[in-house]
């Protein structure tokens, strides 16, 4: 599974292509700076949306708040690529906003959005829910006697936030920043539309424009470096602390209070602002260019192009969840010390750029394609270029991981008893698998195909890459009317492949509300 | 009637009433009372009131109905319930709620305002946990996270000590010493203390006085020299039924 990131990676034995100096003499610096300002910034402003929301809906109490919990998690709905087009459409010249104001009477203002500060902006709306999502599990896990101990130390509500939860949460915040800062090194289709030079886009460009593959797989070797030094500073930041918090049966967790006062309005602009923000403006948007639209060009089309994404999106979430069944079972019946760094290594793709992937991926078909023809004479390129097998391969190591982390979670909470109990009744391994361990694993297993089909519809510079020539999925087609300035023909496909991401995204987060 | 200037009283209670859904009390008519410098024990089944009981004293639960008077002062009435850090009390919590992200000399210093290292090292001299300051809570076993607790409780002084199931964590082995040295500490520093346990052997090896919860009602109240005189000592698994009988025999009380 991690050829495609082998391959990458051997290139910087292999030297760079022939536009190599032109890149480090004019972009390289430009990629570096501009993608570690947008990680930053992005970073920081995703956890301020994230941390204070996942506060405000975990210590108070409001009316509807059941709602703005699970609405909280929908901006991850919009692919941030869609979210930066929402926004343009919205503040750009002779945008939305423009119309308004010349409706009522003031003069235009036009806000240029397209540019860094920009991109951070919806980068950071779209993306806050992962940090949203992790710190909300922190922090209404937290025991009520730390509250209470608190208070009984005379540690008003504000000190006990800064010196007490928001460290507790710090894992969290760091889990949750991490996943951002993946998705932001990952995306190609919003900083390519605000003009931004990223590494992402940089491999393309080399690739597409320049038409030197290998300059291309060497700036992906230098996007894994950056990759690594990411994975090794989120490990650094937990240090020798505990963050565990003890807990005895049965200890409650704080009940939420009402806020008053000052804590009202900290509230309502701590959920407000990403709601409103994140969900309300560019869906207002997108519906607003969709009301324009043909019928015709809504339904025949679209529907069309909608099947293609779910066909593609199913099919890389069944791929996914068979192989990491396999992994979770091979290691658990064979107890092989082999095994161990394999399913490690095998599930580090999501880490790993979609663009990488895909370079990666060009450049080990080409690796096999070259060796029989060769070593055999065998002619053997349509079977790996433009092909959906070697799109759904990419698929599949790019989000195996998301498969596999809740399968083998939830078979270490089963434990091996009940396996061991039906093999001493006489079962076999496959038999007890299909009688007892799979049974016992639907709910992780449907957990995982939801995520993949999730991410699978959202994944846009891996499906650009490496995408057969006759397919078209929802992401594609909105980033080709986009990149054509057709933004309002953007919006069908753009609001069908929300409301798909969003439906999957409701039934995940309703079930974690109900066990809660 | 409460007197509110009584100042040998440190704690009374009057018709403390506490539900949590409107309809069933965890507490109930609840009338207690505490003399400083005394170590109380309140004893009950689970569900009895225990912790409601000190959750109303600490101030981190407001009843429906009752009064308690800290120290002389009314602290919960009809028409106010002062803060918990106000009412100069402190508690030890049943999973001793240590922060484990700050080290033990830190979790001391949280409640003190100007916390010097001498006052921190001082207490934890106290304890027995003089050298440990520099270790995390989960770097140490559970009778030490029990003593760093305590510490940082005595820290800021308060006048009443409350403690939740305090050696319910414990190991058999470890109970007896902890529970001298607990006695030991409290006498020493002139506190009161009210305690909550399910263990009549608790109570009786550091408690100056038993309060039995029932139903959230006070169902009997004793000195504990006047149960230990009693020739019939209760059984490892003394139930509540063995213990009315023993505080009607021994305060004549019928319930």
């Amino acid at each position: 599974m991690a050829i495609p990131l082998l391959v990458v990676l051997l290139s910087l034995a292999k030297g760079t292509g022939e536009t190599w100096a032109h890149l480090t003499r004019y972009f390289l610096l430009r990629y570096l700076g501009n993608s570690l300002v947008l990680v930053g910034g992005v970073g920081i402003l995703s956890t301020i949306l994230g941390v204070s929301a996942a506060w405000a809906v975990s210590r108070y109490a409001f009316p509807g708040r059941e709602l703005v919990v699970k609405l909280l998690y929908l901006p991850l709905a919009i692919p941030t690529y869609i979210m930066a087009y929402a926004y343009v459409g919205f503040l750009g010249n002779g945008g939305t906003l423009v119309r308004i104001e010349e409706m009522i009477g003031l003069s235009p203002s036009g806000i240029d959005f397209m540019n860094l500060g920009g991109l951070i902006w919806v980068l950071a709306l779209s993306l806050y829910p992962y940090v949203y999502a992790s710190c909300r599990v922190a922090f209404s896990g937290l025991p009520a006697s730390l509250r209470s101990a608190s208070a009984l130390l005379g540690a008003s509500g504000l000190r006990y936030f800064f010196t007490v939860a928001l460290p507790l949460a710090t894992p969290a915040i760091v889990g949750g920043v991490f996943l951002v800062t993946m998705e932001v090194l990952n995306d190609y289709g919003a900083a390519k539309y605000y003009g931004i030079n990223t590494f992402t886009t940089g491999i393309f460009r080399t690739w597409t424009a320049l038409e030197d593959l290998r300059s291309a797989t060497y700036l992906a070797a230098l996007l894994i470096l950056f990759v690594l030094v990411a994975v090794y500073l989120s490990r650094l930041a937990r240090g020798r602390r505990s963050f565990v918090t003890q807990s005895v049966s049965g200890s409650e967790c704080s009940a939420r209070i009402v806020a008053r006062g000052w804590r009202q309005w900290l509230v309502v602009g701590a959920v407000g602002t990403p709601l409103f923000f994140g969900l309300a403006l560019p869906l207002g948007q997108l519906l607003w260019w969709v009301s324009g639209e043909p019928a015709w060009g809504i339904s025949f089309s679209l529907a069309w192009v909608g099947l293609q994404s779910l066909l593609v999106a199913i099919a890389a979430a069944v791929a996914c969840l068979v192989l990491a069944l396999a992994l979770v079972f091979l290691s658990r019946w064979n107890q092989l010390d082999v095994l161990r760094p394999i399913s490690k290594l095998s599930v580090i793709g999501y880490a790993v750029p979609g663009a990488i992937i895909g370079i990666g991926t060009i450049g080990s078909s080409q690796l096999i394609v070259d060796f029989f023809a060769d070593n055999y004479g065998w002619r053997i390129g349509y079977l790996f270029y433009g092909s959906s097998l070697v799109l759904l391969y990419a698929y599949a190591f790019r989000f195996l991981a998301v498969a596999y982390h809740p399968l083998e979670a939830h078979c270490l909470k089963l434990g091996k008893p009940l396996a061991e109990a039906a093999y001493l009744l006489g079962d076999g391994k496959l038999r007890a698998l299909r009688n007892i361990e799979l049974p016992l694993l639907v709910p992780a297993m449907v957990s995982a195909l939801f995520l993949v089909f999730v991410d699978t519809l959202k994944e846009l510079p891996l499906t650009l890459i490496l995408k057969p020539y006759d397919l078209n999925t929802l992401s594609i087609a909105a980033y080709t009317y986009a990149e054509d300035e057709q933004l309002a023909k953007a919006a069908p496909p753009a609001l069908l492949l929300i409301l798909l991401v969003a439906i999957v995204l409701w039934s995940i987060s309703f079930g974690k509300e109900a066990k809660r | 009637m409460i007197k509110e200037n009584d100042r040998r009283l440190v704690v009374t209670t009057q018709g403390l009433c506490k539900s949590y859904d409107g309809r069933n009390y965890a507490l109930r008519d609840c009338q207690i009372s505490l003399e400083t410098g005394r170590i109380c024990a309140v004893i009950g089944p689970s569900g009895s009131g225990k912790s409601t009981l000190l959750k109303l004293l600490a101030g981190l639960e407001r009843p429906e109905a009752g009064s308690i008077v800290l120290h002389g002062q009314t602290v919960t009435d009809d028409q106010k319930c002062l803060p918990p850090n106000q009412r100069g009390v402190g508690m030890v919590f049943q999973d001793y709620a240590l922060f484990p992200h700050l080290n033990v000399a830190a979790n001391v210093a949280y409640g003190l305002v100007r916390g010097s290292a001498e006052e921190v090292n001082r207490i934890l001299d106290l304890v027995g946990l003089a050298g440990e300051e520099k270790k995390y809570p989960h770097e140490l076993s559970g009778g030490q996270q029990q003593r760093v607790a305590l510490a940082r409780t005595l820290a800021p002084r308060p006048e009443l000590l409350l403690l939740d199931e305090p050696f319910s964590n414990l190991d058999a082995s470890l109970k007896h010493g902890i529970r001298q040295e607990l006695r030991k500490i409290v006498k020493e520093l002139s506190l009161s203390a009210i305690f909550i346990t399910h263990d009549i052997y608790d109570a009786m090896e550091i408690a100056d006085e038993m309060i039995f919860l029932e139903e959230g009602r006070v169902i009997a109240t004793c000195l504990t020299e006047d149960l230990m005189k009693n020739d019939q000592a209760p059984s490892v698994s003394a139930n509540l039924e063995q213990l009315r009988r023993m505080a009607e025999r021994v305060i004549g009380l019928r319930v």
